[in-house]
C-alpha cells in the first residue's frame, strides 16, 4: 500500500479538532495517569537513594553495663576492631552521652535538668561496611557479660522502606485504573470521530480500501492524544521535581529530583503512545466488520 | 466472470434469502437481475462483494472461489467489482471531482495518477462540466452518474448496480441504464438488480428472475415478465 502520510495526518487532525472536548478529556486523563506514573518512578528513585544514604549513616550502638571494668572495655573494643565488617569504633562515655542528650533536647530542659548524667550508659558506636552486617556484631558480642544491649536502627529504616513500597503498590493500582480510563476515553473520542464519518468509511470499504487504510487516521489520532498526554505529564513532572527539591533539607540526597530521567521520558511516552493506539484500535474494530 | 454453484443463504430466524442458486455470467455480459423486493437480489450482491457469507454452495468471482478468499484480500476483490446503489452514497461535503477521486485515493493511488482517471470517468458519465459542484447542487440522475463514475473509475472487471434507478424518474432511469450499457461496451461485465419493468423491456438483455430466493427464469434477450 502506498502510504500517504499527508492524507493520514490531515484526517487525524480534522478529527481531533472536531471533538475538542472529548479529546481534551482523553489527553488530560492520559496526562494525569502518566504524571502519577512519573511521580511513582521518581518516588522510587528518591526513596531508594535516601534509604541508601540513611543506611550508610546508621551506626550500631553497643551499650555497656555500668559494672564494666577497664580491661573488659578494652576487650570489647578489640573484639569489635578485629571484626572485618567494622569500619570504625568510637567510644561514647556516660558524660558524652548525657551531653548529646542535652543537646538533642535543648529546647526542653525539663527533660534533662533533673537527670543524673550517670543514668545513661556508655557505649561503643560502630560503623559497618554494610548495615546488613549487624548480625556479625551480635554473634561476636551477644553473650559477652559486659555488654548490655546491641541496638541498630535498621528497623526504623525498614519501616520507611515498607511504607514506601506500600505506597508504590497503591500508586500502581491507581495508575492502572487511570490508564484504563484513558484508554476508554480515547476509545470514546475515536468512536465519535468514526460515527461522524461512518459514511466515508462505508464508501472506503466498498471501493476496496484496506482495513489499515481506514484504521490508520483514527489510530494516529489516538496516538497523538496519548503522546500529548505524555508530554504534559513530563512537563508537570519536571516542574514538580523542581518544587519538591527546594523543600528538602540539604542533607537529604535529592539527586533523583534533578531533571527528568531518560527512563522516565521513555516509559511515559511509550505508555502514552500505547494507550492512544489501544484506545482507538478498540473503537475502530467494530466498524471494520463488513 | 461470476458463477454460483448450489448457492443458498439462510438468515437468522430461518429466512431463506437464496435457495440453490446456479448462475453463470460470462465476461462482458449485461444481466438484469429482476424480482420483487425481498426476492434475494441484494443478498446475491452482498455475497458477491463478500459482505455476506453464503450458508451453502460456492461463488466464483473472476475465477476466484470466494470461500477461500482470506479476509485481508477482500479489499482487492472489491477493487475488481464496482458497486452502485439506489441512494448514490455520495459524500455531501465533497465536490463531484473529489467524490470520484476519493475512491482512488483510499486504495492508494498517487495524486498524478488520480487526476486523468477521474477526468476520464467524469467525461464518460457526461459530467465533464460539473467537477466542482456539490452533490446537493445536482439532480438525482446526475448524482447517480457521479456514483457510477466512482464505481468505474478504477476500471473494475465487474459493475454491480443495486436498484440504481429506484429513486429516479423514467426518463432519467433510461439515461442511467444507457450509461451502464456504454460501460458494458468497454468490456465490463454489468449486473443490474432492478424491478423497473420499462427499462428491462427496453433493453432486451439477459434476464434472471428471482422469487423468494429461487431462480424462476433465466432468459436471453428477455423482458421483465409476463405478469402485470
Amino acid at each position: 500500500m502506498a502510504l500517504k502520510v499527508g492524507y493520514f495526518v490531515k484526517e487525524a487532525s480534522t478529527n481531533l479538532r472536531r471533538n475538542k472536548l472529548m479529546t481534551m478529556a482523553a489527553v488530560l486523563t492520559a496526562a494525569v495517569s502518566l504524571l502519577l506514573l512519573g511521580g511513582v518512578l521518581t518516588l522510587g528513585d528518591f526513596v531508594s537513594s535516601i534509604t541508601r544514604g540513611l543506611e550508610n549513616r546508621v551506626e550500631v550502638s553497643v551499650f555497656l553495663k555500668d559494672s564494666i571494668t577497664g580491661p573488659q572495655r578494652d576487650d570489647v573494643k578489640s573484639t569489635l576492631t578485629n571484626l572485618n565488617v567494622v569500619r570504625g569504633v568510637t567510644f561514647v562515655s556516660k558524660q558524652q552521652a548525657f551531653d548529646e542528650f542535652k543537646d538533642l533536647y535543648r529546647d526542653q530542659p525539663a527533660l534533662w535538668q533533673n537527670v543524673d548524667p550517670d543514668v545513661l550508659p556508655a557505649s561503643f558506636r560502630v560503623r559497618l561496611d554494610d548495615p546488613k552486617h549487624v548480625d556479625a556484631i551480635r554473634s561476636a558480642l551477644g553473650s559477652n557479660p559486659s555488654v548490655d544491649e546491641i541496638v541498630d536502627q535498621r528497623a526504623t529504616v525498614q519501616r520507611l522502606v515498607r511504607f514506601t513500597s506500600l505506597l508504590r503498590t497503591f500508586s500502581v493500582v491507581m495508575i492502572v485504573v487511570l490508564l484504563g480510563a484513558a484508554v476508554l476515553l480515547i476509545a470514546n473520542t475515536t468512536q465519535l470521530a468514526i460515527y461522524a464519518r461512518r459514511k466515508e468509511i462505508e464508501i472506503m470499504k466498498l471501493v476496496g480500501a484496506t482495513n489499515w487504510f481506514v484504521r490508520l487516521p483514527f489510530m494516529l489520532e489516538g496516538v497523538a492524544a496519548g503522546t500529548a498526554g505524555a508530554l504534559i505529564a513530563l512537563v508537570l513532572l519536571g516542574l514538580g521535581k523542581t518544587v519538591a527539591r527546594s523543600q528538602f533539607p540539604a542533607w537529604i540526597p535529592t539527586i533523583a529530583l534533578h531533571g527528568v530521567a531518560f527512563g522516565q521520558v521513555f516509559w511515559l511516552v511509550i505508555l502514552g503512545v500505547t494507550v492512544g493506539a489501544l484506545g482507538s484500535a478498540v473503537a475502530v474494530r467494530r466498524f471494520l466488520e463488513v | 466472470m461470476i458463477r454460483t454453484v448450489h448457492l443458498s443463504k439462510v438468515y437468522r430466524g430461518d429466512v431463506k434469502a437464496l435457495v440453490d442458486v446456479n448462475i453463470e455470467i460470462a465476461k462482458g455480459e449485461f444481466v438484469f437481475l429482476v424480482g420483487p423486493s425481498g426476492s434475494g437480489k441484494s443478498t446475491l450482491r452482498k455475497i458477491m462483494t463478500k459482505e455476506e457469507e453464503p450458508t451453502e454452495g460456492q461463488v466464483y468471482v473472476a475465477g476466484r472461489p470466494l470461500d477461500q478468499l482470506p479476509s485481508w484480500r477482500v479489499p482487492y476483490l472489491r477493487r475488481s467489482l464496482g458497486v452502485v446503489f439506489q441512494d448514490f452514497l455520495l459524500l455531501e461535503n465533497k465536490t463531484v471531482y473529489e467524490n470520484v477521486a476519493f475512491a482512488l485515493e483510499v486504495i492508494g493511488y498517487s495524486e498524478p495518477r488520480v487526476r486523468p482517471l477521474v477526468l476520464q470517468a467524469l467525461d464518460l458519465v457526461g459530467l465533464a462540466g460539473k467537477h466542482d459542484r456539490l452533490p446537493h447542487e445536482l439532480s438525482g440522475g446526475e448524482q447517480q452518474r457521479v456514483s457510477i463514475a466512482r464505481a468505474f473509475v478504477n476500471r473494475p472487471q465487474i459493475l454491480v448496480a443495486d436498484e440504481p434507478t429506484g429513486n429516479l424518474d423514467p426518463a432519467t432511469s433510461l439515461e442511467i441504464v444507457r450509461l451502464l450499457d456504454r460501460i458494458n461496451r468497454t468490456g465490463t461485465t454489468v449486473v443490474m438488480a432492478t424491478h423497473d419493468h420499462a427499462i428491462v423491456d427496453a433493453m432486451r438483455r439477459r434476464v434472471i428472475e428471482l422469487e423468494n430466493g429461487y431462480i424462476v427464469r433465466d432468459q436471453d434477450r428477455g423482458v421483465y415478465g409476463p405478469r402485470d
